[in-house]
């Protein structure tokens, strides 16, 4: 299996310089060595509570915000390495789809007109050109061709995000970017976009890195699972696998967090006590040692190193579940 | 059978859109008994923030009510301001979702605690004060000693809901009516949440009313189901009948739609979505999604009686 994305040792660290301010300059690590590889037409989940930096590792992918350590190779190109006209272009082969249709797209413009930017951007193709195909990725995302015409306004929110939807494929991109991006739909809906991101992805054979905080969506969505704890990916693995059998105590405390809409899986609830502390202030050794209910004296000192097992699953973690 | 603690009978609730009145909780009855959790569950639209609202007449005066609402012999709906402010915030007391925003940004912890207990119980701020440290550690919040000085900016989602169900339960309310009180929180620090909650009904003996979009929290904590959909109460039934046995085809094709985290399966979204508020269908709402709608369907099925009711005309045979 080749890599369409090989992210390798990805790290960023956002700073403060002093200025106007008293207090002394900070830094904070929202991404630590992160490295994980994306094959063609498969899809990545990545999960984690918020501030866990899946957003920033989203952004980091794309190279709307530069990473401070690591590379991302797309298709054998190293996009951390490019000049910025190489990057624009090598830009819409990932496009990216956001969380809330509402503020995606621009309110003062018709679909039309958004579905033609990225076209003109990229391609320079004029807007009576692009007619034929912005009515062509319309027609795929079940939008009536009508819509040329309207404002995002005259939409509900499940019909936005097929525009959004519409929008990163014009391109006929080869990843898809996804950040929450059915977070924001009722469920009922939400399996709507679910299904046509699947039957487009079998259509085009194109990859999703899907990012979500819904593990319920994971199960049903993805091939392959991140999950992130402060900055650090914990835990990966095919999905099946890693959600029935975790390793890491915080996968475990997250999958049975996540409430299972059957009364025959009643749980008790609270598990995992503590909230994720500041990645301003990590905690020494293991990031998840104050929470962790296995923890042991060695979690405190040493961070442990992600290490693979059998199956493609790794996890980074002293004391693993059995 | 119990006595209930509150009766809503008949309730609709309507607001002029371009001249014209349209009904946006659309007669809905039921009840809600003594220590129980009562979720009423619903998408976006569907009436199930406003019903919460008129639980305590928290509505813009635009709003024509209709129906009744009967709290300790006495009908909510028809009582004045004045007789209002006595059971708002100390009978009956209200969480909300997002606690950034429902939280004054300029009080301390400590003082929007005090706040209610010095104005429904008479204390004095110093009585008060105390109590609200209490209250804290009710809600497991550790330090409060140190945390009634802080200010909600200063203290994660988790603590500031924390907080807010302190405040709610300050003049320990009879009813406490928690409007999606865990959407805005990650799963680890909604089940603390939720658990929290639970302890508390039992421990204090009260009833809590939650509003909630999400199945999964509704099979963790309820004890009975409202479904709405589009201002109906298309079902409601004691929860292990709704999730074994669901009978309105909007709560089957509902439960179909939430993806789950043990298990992956064919996702069956339901086509089409909730119509706005002035496009109503005559008769079921639900009909033009349905998959068994048929002629009957034109005129609005009733609620069936018993403990497990649909509202459905394709159900009625078998109730």
């Amino acid at each position: 299996m080749t890599g369409l994305l090989i992210v390798d040792g990805m790290g960023k660290t956002f700073g403060s310089k002093r200025f106007l301010s008293m207090k002394p300059a900070y830094s904070v690590t929202a991404l630590r060595n992160v490295s994980f590889t994306i094959a063609k037409g498969e899809t990545v989940g990545v999960v984690g509570e918020s501030g866990c930096g899946k957003s920033t590792l989203a952004r980091c992918v794309l190279d709307l915000i530069t990473p401070t350590t690591g590379s991302v190779l797309f298709d054998g190109t190293d996009l951390t390495a490019l000049d910025p006209a190489s990057k624009r272009k090598m830009r819409g082969r990932i496009q990216m789809i956001f969380q809330d249709p509402y503020s995606s797209l621009n309110g003062k413009r018709t679909i039309g007109k958004t579905l033609a930017e990225p076209l003109y951007v990229h391609q320079g193709v004029k807007f009576k050109d692009a007619l034929p195909r912005i009515h062509a990725v319309l027609d795929e995302v079940g939008m009536p061709r009508s819509a040329v015409d309207k404002y995002p306004h005259e939409f509900s929110g499940g019909q936005r995000q097929r525009i959004a939807i519409a929008r990163a494929l014009i391109l006929e991109p080869d990843l898809i970017v996804a950040d929450e991006s059915v977070s924001a739909l009722d469920v009922s809906v939400q399996a709507q976009v679910l299904l046509l991101l699947r039957r487009i992805q079998q259509e085009r054979g194109l990859s999703y890195l899907f990012i979500t905080h819904d593990l319920g969506v994971v199960r049903n969505f993805c091939d392959r699972v991140l999950v992130m704890y402060l900055g650090s990916i914990v835990e990966s693995g095919p999905v099946g696998e890693l959600l029935s059998n975790p390793k890491h105590p915080y996968t475990k405390s997250l999958r049975d967090a996540a409430p299972i809409p059957d009364v025959g899986k009643r749980q008790s609830l609270a598990l995992l006590e503590g909230e994720i502390p500041s990645p301003a202030n990590p905690p020494s050794g293991c990031a998840f040692h104050p929470r962790c209910p296995r923890a042991s004296e060695i979690c405190l000192r040493e961070a442990p190193a992600l290490q693979a097992t059998y199956d493609q699953r790794s996890f980074a973690c002293h004391n693993p579940e059995d | 059978m119990t006595t209930p603690l509150m009766t809503v009978e008949d309730l609709s609730i309507s607001f002029k859109i371009e001249d014209r009145w349209c009904r946006a909780v659309n007669g809905i009855s039921f009840d809600i008994l003594p220590n129980e959790t009562l979720c009423i569950v619903g998408e976006s639209g569907c009436g199930k923030s406003i019903t919460a609202m008129s639980l305590m007449k928290l509505l813009p005066d635009t709003a024509q009510l209709g129906g009744k609402i009967t709290f300790d012999g006495q009908d909510i709906l028809s009582m004045k301001e004045k007789e209002l402010e006595g059971i708002r915030g100390s009978r009956i007391a209200m969480i909300f979702q997002e606690p950034m925003t429902s939280l004054n940004p300029v009080l301390t912890v400590g003082e929007q605690i005090a706040e209610p207990l010095v104005l429904h119980k008479g204390m004095t701020w110093s009585d008060a004060r105390r109590e609200a440290r209490n209250l804290l550690d009710l809600v497991r919040i550790p330090d409060a000693e140190q945390r009634l000085g802080q200010y909600p900016h200063e203290l994660s989602g988790g603590m500031r809901q924390r907080v807010m169900i302190a405040i709610g339960l300050a003049c320990r309310p009879e009813i406490l009516i928690a409007d999606e009180p865990t959407t805005a929180l990650d799963v680890t620090i909604q089940a603390q949440v939720l658990a929290l909650l639970d302890d508390i009904r039992k421990e204090q003996g009260l009833s809590i009313v939650m509003i909630t979009h999400d199945l999964g929290v509704v099979a963790n904590v309820a004890d009975r189901v409202a479904v709405m959909y589009a201002g109906d109460l298309v079902e409601t039934a004691p929860v292990a009948d709704l999730f074994t046995a669901p009978s309105h085809p909007y709560t089957q094709a509902l439960l179909k739609t939430v993806p789950r985290a043990d298990e992956a399966f064919e996702l069956l979204p339901i086509e089409g979505q909730v119509p706005p508020i002035q496009l109503m269908p005559e008769g079921c709402r639900f009909a033009p999604r349905c998959l068994e709608a048929h002629d009957a369907c034109e005129v609005a099925p009733e609620l069936s009686p018993g403990p497990h009711a649909v509202r459905c005309w394709a159900r009625e045979e078998r109730v």
